[in-house]
């Protein structure tokens, strides 16, 4: 029975990131008019131009890099009954949380050159954005209720998602590594063939889409609950990779969540 | 009981006699495919696909009676809208297979389906899904005459040669198979095809005695099965091998998803709309460290050596004072799937060095 009335009212919002997992969910448009019916996008600044003030489902995309993202995100929150990170950026930092290894002076070095640091130190309307000293994940903030992993996100996660808030249950991803999604479909190994993977620690769901394409996982869904990275450097050692490249690897897209113990050696 | 029947086939009938099957059945059998990798498939056509009898499968017959995904039921939801109450319903979607002849089964995996059959047929607690499945299965079994680099079946007693379960059980003497009869299907197979088989002389009955003495000779791997089952048993095994082995377990389930007798899984709901869904079994392993993960987000094992341990004791110690022998059957596909070497034949080995070493539980 569809109750017309009680629509959820779901928006979208995006923080620091590129706005894939907004097109990620966009591209569900084979199903799209079907979703739309069900619940009613009353945000959704890739999409329309509409604003409202309350909603039920909130999803956020990006980090969290200046205070004033942090400020309106905890609004977002304060307006929403639930909020959903959607993406790795909002979920665990992603690409960007690399730079929480330097200071905001020196990043901005290593990514535009020594001669801006004058600049950026005379121009006030360029120092905030590089004055952060973390790149935080939402979390870090305010209370996700939960999380989409990827980058971008799986659409078949956000559709059971959905579903299940629609349906009034709890949604849930099993912590489960990619080398599950590979034997489901039933790649194989690329340790097999010399290459080397991320999968055994990174949280699964995926459908393991870059093996399938002949890629290796490179961990872009976050680190897996008690990963055993200690083993799994170990591995990738005896395959015959350096340190360096080992914590470049583990700092691609897991920054936000290694410790500096876990990739040690890279400058 | 019905003894079983000695016959001889010769070795170029086999594939005419899948052909002839095959017009009944679906076939299953191991067939190297352009990768190099040899594993259970379907044959659609026979007169193009080599069946593969010299490797063996890579993954064992475990998908085909209990899949990795399996469709359990839909439910429907029916909502009145006056008072509000729900009424669920539920449809049972039975697998729609044909009858299956699964040719050129190991004795490792014949007894896997044979130990599976413990756990989903047990007594009335019977698995609907897996029953329908196992009803239409006829076995085709290869003895082993040349066990695998990996194999230990002769210490988990499941191999090389088996005496009961298979339909049907070839032994390779040369120039001819020597089949033997089991489950009574066989015998009727034997006797419809009659023409494929001729009686088997003492010549072939001296052959194939001499090939399961020469087979059991030719294993590589020395494994004490029973002393770990029995230190085991004892609490003699010291806590720091679970510790060493946790540390090493990488936690990506391959040990389990491989495993012909690891049948763990996971139910879920998977909504379709909010008029209802499926219900979906999908396989988990109990390496995982959310398998014991409660609502509320409990866990009540500790998730850094309980796994292991848990894993380890299941096959050995727990199914051995169950059904008085471990659930492992020795395939040895464990041993080429870890990454960090977490397999039964390193942890037997390991506590079976420490027990002779007189080492004493919870150093």
């Amino acid at each position: 029975m569809k109750n017309v009335l009680l629509r959820p009212r779901i928006s979208f919002f995006d923080m620091a990131g590129c706005e894939g997992c907004q097109l990620a969910i966009l591209d569900c448009e084979d199903i799209f008019l079907e979703l739309v019916d069900l619940v009613e996008i009353v945000e959704f600044r890739e999409a329309m131009s509409e604003t409202a003030p309350r909603f039920d489902i909130a999803f956020v995309e990006g980090s969290i890099h200046r205070e004033i993202d942090a400020d309106r995100l905890r609004d977002i929150r304060a307006r929403s009954r639930w909020l959903v990170a959607l993406g790795g950026c909002a979920c665990h930092g992603n690409v960007q949380a690399r730079a929480n290894g330097w200071s905001p002076a020196e990043n901005l070095q290593r990514v535009h050159g020594l001669d801006t640091v004058h600049r950026v130190q005379t121009d006030n309307r360029y120092w905030p954005l590089w004055a952060h000293t973390r790149v935080r994940a939402l979390h870090e903030v305010v209370k996700v209720d939960y999380l989409l992993r990827g980058c971008p996100v799986d659409r078949d996660e956000f559709l059971h998602l959905v579903k299940r808030l629609l349906a009034g249950s709890r949604p849930g991803f099993a912590a489960q590594p990619v080398c599950v999604e590979c034997r489901r479909h039933g790649h194989e190994c690329v340790f097999l063939h010399g290459e080397t993977c991320l999968g055994q620690v990174t949280w699964g769901g995926c459908g393991a889409v870059c093996i399938a394409g002949g890629y290796r996982c490179d961990g872009c869904r976050g680190l897996l609950p008690n990963a055993n990275l200690a083993s799994h450097r170990q591995l990738l050692r005896e395959r015959g990779l350096d340190p360096k490249t080992i914590d470049q690897r583990y700092r691609l897209f897991l920054s936000g969540e290694i410790t500096a113990q876990d990739a040690p050696d890279e400058q | 009981m019905m003894m079983n029947k000695n016959l001889v086939m010769n070795k170029d009938y086999l594939v005419p006699l899948l052909r002839k099957l095959a017009k009944t059945h679906r076939l299953v059998a191991p067939v190297r495919n352009e990768y190099g990798d040899t594993l259970f498939t379907i044959i659609t056509d026979l007169d193009r696909t080599e069946i593969d009898l010299d490797h063996q499968p890579q993954a064992s017959l475990k998908p085909y009676f209990f899949p990795q995904t399996d469709t359990l039921c839909r439910y429907v939801i029916d909502c009145d809208p006056a008072t509000g109450a729900m009424d669920y319903s539920f449809h049972v979607q039975l697998p729609q297979n044909r009858p299956t002849v699964y040719v050129g089964v190991r004795s490792c995996d014949m007894f896997a389906v044979m130990y599976t059959d413990m756990v989903f047929l047990h007594e009335h607690e019977r698995d609907v899904y897996y029953k329908q499945r196992r009803d239409n299965a006829i076995f085709i079994t290869i003895a082993c005459n040349t066990p695998f680099d990996n194999c230990f079946c002769n210490a988990t007693r499941s191999g090389p040669f088996l005496e009961s379960g298979f339909d049907l059980q070839l032994t390779d003497l040369g120039d001819r198979w020597f089949v033997e009869t089991g489950r009574a299907r066989g015998a009727g197979l034997t006797e419809d095809w009659a023409c494929f088989f001729r009686p088997a002389d003492e010549a072939d009955k001296r052959a194939q005695f001499q090939a399961e003495l020469e087979a059991r000779g030719r294993f590589k791997q020395l494994v004490h099965v029973d002393l770990a089952s029995k230190l085991l048993a004892e609490d003699k095994v010291p806590e720091s091998i679970f510790r060493d082995l946790s540390s090493r377990c990488q936690d990506c389930g391959g040990c389990a998803f491989i495993c012909p007798t690891c049948t763990c899984f996971n139910i879920t709901d998977q909504p379709r709309d909010e008029a209802g869904g499926e219900r979906v079994r999908s396989w988990d392993a109990c390496t995982f460290s959310g398998f014991t993960a409660m609502a509320g987000g409990h866990n009540s094992v500790d998730v850094e050596t309980g796994r292991i341990r848990r894993r380890f004791l299941h096959k050995l110690q727990y199914d051995v004072d169950r059904h008085g022998r471990p659930s492992c059957v020795g395939c040895g596909r464990c041993v080429g799937m870890c990454f960090g070497g977490v397999d039964m034949i390193r942890f037997i080995s390991m506590i079976s060095e420490a027990g002779e070493n007189g080492a004493e539980a919870g150093e």
